[in-house]
């Protein structure tokens, strides 16, 4: 008789049992799986009640060792292999049972990284229900990756049910281990309340202060704050949100420890997010403050190097851009530029170039020491990424003069380039209708073809002039967009590293499953069977679900310097990360858009 | 019908008689749709029988050809005499108010001609409008009123017996045509507008002066000479407004107007190239002002003048320009680039007509069912 093919998951630990004792092989039993459990002494058996937990689970005897029985089959052991000897119809799975104290479990599908305090919404990622998954919904999943799951919550119960196993028939605990494990938990809970009282509201009112909408700003549909002002006080917000959410993560990790173990038998999937956000906040913000302090004592050590190097830079900052201004002026590379037209366009900009250094970097090099001074305090107390952010703020005050001339030689550029493109469409007799979207011919009087033409061929003649002032100050400006987004993205490296899970990653990859493998091995006696193993995550799959919940953090973030009525979606935060694209920046630079970075300030 | 015969006699037996059988049935139709007692591939002698050869060929006269022919000439001579001008300001140092203000009178006067020319052709259909309105409500009474007045117009559904001194010019001008010629301008715009236009020129004059200081020559007299060759290729030389209207003249005349535009403006930016040459402010704008005369507004009034069939006063003006020009380049290039011009215009008129009619033989045109059918627009 054909009997319908068993497998049977068998605890690598309960391999060949040296004792003679009889023992029974206790398990769940599920459709055509088994998952063995342990092995109980069959003295032992008969004072055991196999009704653990009352939720359907019961623990069945599946067989026996060493001794026979009339109702269970007797197991036997190769003795080479120490391995079970199985039937024809049965397979047999060997499997390491995970250790909960170690957080090692066994998951089908890759647990996701997330270090955020946001909360993901199930509604935001476009695409989160692949076409495979609703056909399923369809034509129903098929049985085996459920029975599968049900296996691995049972797998994943191993250790729990040996220790009630052991507590059923051995009634005993260490008070000892209890009372300190009593200690530390009342310890964290008044620590707990402690910090709820003192240090909460205090971030929270920092919070409030420094998020305060000051104003609409309607171009950018956002609202204006203190924080989107400086890095500065965008990372004191920052960090001032981190202390914020810290109590209540560390109130989900106590439930989370509590409940992980019914959790497991409830079937919902635990998870080690919890655990790996509150630590990952924790270490990054020690991390943060110990290189802040090194930082510091090194700042005050190099003090007046530091001074001199500051003011040399700005100098010669300085120098170098008049140096351009009076190049350009002077037929730069050999292109011979409207004589008139150069000599305009630097001197507006040299004036503004003296204005600025006389009245703003004159102030700013006078009290430089001050300056480094107060950095030096901030990053002692704030960290590293105070250090980052005041550098930037820095930056974005002496390179403001830049900018302005960048957007006014942008300004210029695209007006005229637009201007350009529809008088040539006049020079052969077109002209864009609006109404239909597309160039229509059209008949113009000779009046406005005069006008046309001799606005046409003058703007052509001052085109390269234009071009030329306009390119050299887009490349400064994407230098200085260079250095902007590499600071930005060690600020974001800083703040938002998940580090724990990388450490855990080097060290102990069971605490990241990221599904199952199935190896078929043969035994020393040619026996086959399979050997289940997890699959750790994998480092891209790591980075793909960070980005996956920065992108999620991101959008929240944005939403909340957003009216209530307008939202943004996903593609808004994406459009943002777009804008530091090669191909976007070249094409904004040769259409005379302006070129941007990412909004960190926003964003995070 | 040979070829199928041939093929008939190498096809096997059975299809023979087939072939045979055939014959008696029904003949060959034209007709996709309907099914056919025929081969797919079968081609019946009536197929061709509506080819046609060369239907749109005319047989060309030499001499509407040569008259057709010095509108290029005369084209050639204008972009000529801007650049003489040029050089006489850039070189010669001429005064550069002479030839701005000469052409200026003369297109004030050629100005008045025309405006004065257009009311007294509208005062005419007016007339005309009349005439037709009152002849469509009083059909009785027409032949009276026709002998009275004399106006017939041509395309009456039956044609009267025409009399009286006005019907051979009436004829060809009938009231179609009347109706697509352009009003008379308003005298205030235009006045408005030229005023504009002059003081811009005036406020930008430093500008355009300036503009391509820092080029060399060299390289503003490259693209002089581009610009010029490519308004030698774009013009619209609007030949076809002749006395022999060979074809529906409405669709010729909407064309024209549309793309007569280009040459136009590349010839005012070779002015305005040239004038950013000169070294002072008042000879730009001059002969930027000149310019727009000579190459602007100029062909808009031969235009003009060949529309309205004045024949003698346009080739007064051809010969008028082409002799001036050919005797300017005479006395400031010399007898070698003379020559040279000369020969460059009689190649044009008196080869290229003969080259043009000898390659006609080689006209070859299919015409046939196949073609796209051509709709026929009714006039009004």
């Amino acid at each position: 008789m054909q009997k319908s093919i068993v497998s049977i998951f068998w605890p690598t630990d309960l391999l060949n049992p040296v004792s003679d004792h009889n023992l029974v092989v206790v398990g769940y039993k599920l459709n055509s799986q088994i998952v063995v459990i342990d092995y109980i002494r069959y003295s032992n058996f008969k004072k055991l009640n196999l009704k653990i937990e009352k939720n359907n689970l019961c623990l069945e005897i599946i067989g026996t060792v060493n001794f026979h029985h009339l109702n269970y089959r007797n197991f036997r052991f190769d003795d080479r292999t120490n391995i079970p000897v199985m039937e024809a119809h049965e397979n047999l799975i060997l499997f390491k049972p995970p250790l909960s104290k170690k957080l090692e479990y066994y998951s089908i599908k890759p647990i996701s990284v997330d270090i955020f305090w946001t909360v993901t919404p199930q509604d935001v990622l476009p695409c989160s229900q692949s076409p495979p998954n609703k056909l399923d919904l369809h034509f129903g999943r098929p049985s085996r990756a459920r029975d599968l799951e049900n296996v691995m919550k049972f797998i994943n119960l191993t250790e729990y049910t040996r220790y009630k196993l052991l507590n059923s028939h051995k009634k005993k605990s260490s008070f000892y281990a209890d009372t300190i494990g009593r200690f530390i938990n009342w310890f964290g809970s008044v620590v707990l309340a402690l910090y709820c009282a003192t240090f909460q509201p205090i971030c929270k009112k920092l919070i409030s202060i420094l998020s305060y909408p000051l104003w609409f700003g309607p171009e950018t549909k956002t609202y204006v704050t203190l924080s989107t002002c400086s890095f500065v006080l965008h990372q004191l917000n920052f960090r001032a949100k981190q202390f914020h959410h810290l109590p209540k993560q560390f109130q989900r990790l106590r439930n989370s420890n509590y409940e992980t173990e019914k959790l497991l038998i409830k079937g919902t999937r635990f998870s080690p997010s919890e655990y790996i956000k509150f630590y990952n906040s924790l270490w990054l913000i020690l991390n943060d403050l110990l290189m802040g302090i090194v930082m510091s004592n090194m700042l005050s050590k190099y003090h007046s190097v530091l001074v001199q190097g500051m003011n040399t830079l700005i100098l010669k900052f300085e120098d170098s851009l008049l140096y351009l201004i009076k190049w350009l002026m002077n037929f730069p590379g050999g292109f011979k530029l409207n004589n008139e037209l150069a000599e305009f366009f630097g001197e507006l900009f040299m004036w503004v170039l003296d204005f600025w250094s006389e009245y703003v970097l004159r102030t700013m090099m006078n009290n430089s020491s001050i300056i480094i001074r107060a950095i030096t305090l901030l990053v002692k107390l704030g960290g590293l990424n105070m250090l980052i952010a005041s550098i930037m703020d820095i930056l974005d005050i002496t390179s403001l003069h830049l900018r302005c001339f960048y957007f006014a030689s942008t300004r210029v550029f695209n007006w005229q380039w637009h201007i350009i493109q529809s008088l040539f469409r006049l020079f052969y007799g077109k002209k864009y209708n609006i109404l239909r979207n597309r160039i229509d011919s059209h008949n113009y009087e000779f009046d406005q073809l005069l006008f046309g033409i001799i606005i046409f061929t003058l703007l052509v003649y001052l085109l390269p002039t234009v071009i030329a002032f306009y390119l050299c100050f887009a490349v400064g400006r994407l230098l200085t967009l260079v250095l902007h987004t590499a600071l930005e993205s060690a600020l974001i490296t800083l703040n938002h590293l998940p580090i724990v899970v990388l450490l855990l990653k080097a060290k102990h990859k069971e605490r990241l499953p990221g599904g199952v493998i199935f190896e078929c091995r043969t035994a020393v006696n040619d026996t086959p069977y399979f050997q289940l193993m997890a699959r750790p995550l994998s480092l891209k799959e790591i980075i793909n679900s960070h980005i996956k919940s920065m992108t999620i953090f991101n959008l929240n973030n944005l939403r909340e310097f957003q009216l209530e009525g307008s939202e943004a979606n996903i593609k808004t935060v994406i459009n943002q990360w777009n804008r530091v694209s090669l191909v976007r920046v070249l094409k904004n630079i040769a259409f005379g858009n302006f070129i941007d970075s990412f909004d960190y300030k926003r964003l995070f | 019908m040979d070829s199928d015969e041939d093929s008939s006699s190498i096809t096997s037996l059975s299809e023979r008689v087939e072939n045979v059988k055939s014959a008696k049935k029904h003949p060959w139709k034209k007709l996709l749709w309907y099914k056919q007692d025929y081969e797919d591939n079968y081609t019946d002698a009536s197929f061709l029988s509506q080819l046609k050869r060369n239907s749109t060929v005319i047989n060309y006269s030499y001499w509407k050809l040569l008259s057709d022919f010095t509108l290029i000439v005369l084209h050639l001579s204008i972009i000529m005499l801007v650049i003489l001008v040029f050089y006489g300001i850039y070189r010669l140092n001429w005064n550069p108010l002479v030839p701005a203000l000469l052409s200026s009178s003369l297109t004030a006067l050629g100005f008045i001609v025309y405006v004065i020319t257009l009311k007294i052709r509208r005062n005419r259909l007016i007339n005309l409008q009349k005439l037709k309105i009152e002849q469509l409500t009083r059909p009785t009474r027409y032949s009276k009123f026709n002998s009275s007045k004399s106006h017939p117009p041509s395309r009456s559904p039956s044609p009267f017996p025409h009399n009286l001194e006005l019907t051979a010019k009436e004829s060809t001008m009938d009231l179609e045509r009347y109706l697509r010629e352009p009003n008379s301008p308003d005298l205030f715009n235009t006045l408005k507008s030229s005023i504009l236009i002059l003081l811009t020129l005036l406020t930008f004059s430093p500008v355009l002066k300036s503009l391509t200081n820092s080029t060399a020559s060299d390289s503003i007299w490259a693209l002089s000479t581009w610009l010029c060759l490519l308004n030698v290729l774009f013009n619209d030389y609007s030949i076809d407004f002749s006395h022999t209207s060979r074809q529906s003249e409405s669709s010729t005349f909407e064309l024209q107007t549309s793309n007569s535009n280009l040459s136009k403006n590349i010839s005012l930016s070779n002015a305005i190239v040239l004038a950013s040459r000169l070294n002072s402010n008042l000879s730009a704008f001059c002969f930027i002002v000149f310019s727009i005369e000579v190459s602007g507004l100029f062909p808009v009034f031969n235009n003009f003048t060949r529309r309205c069939q004045f024949w003698a006063f346009h080739w007064f003006q051809v010969v008028a320009i082409t002799t001036a020009v050919d005797f300017a380049v005479y006395k400031i290039f010399g007898v070698g680039w003379f020559l040279l011009w000369i020969g460059l215009q009689f190649w044009i008129m008196v080869i290229g007509p003969w080259h043009f009619i000898m390659l006609q033989k080689y006209k070859d045109e299919l015409q046939g069912p196949w073609d796209p059918a051509k709709p026929i627009f009714k006039t009004i």
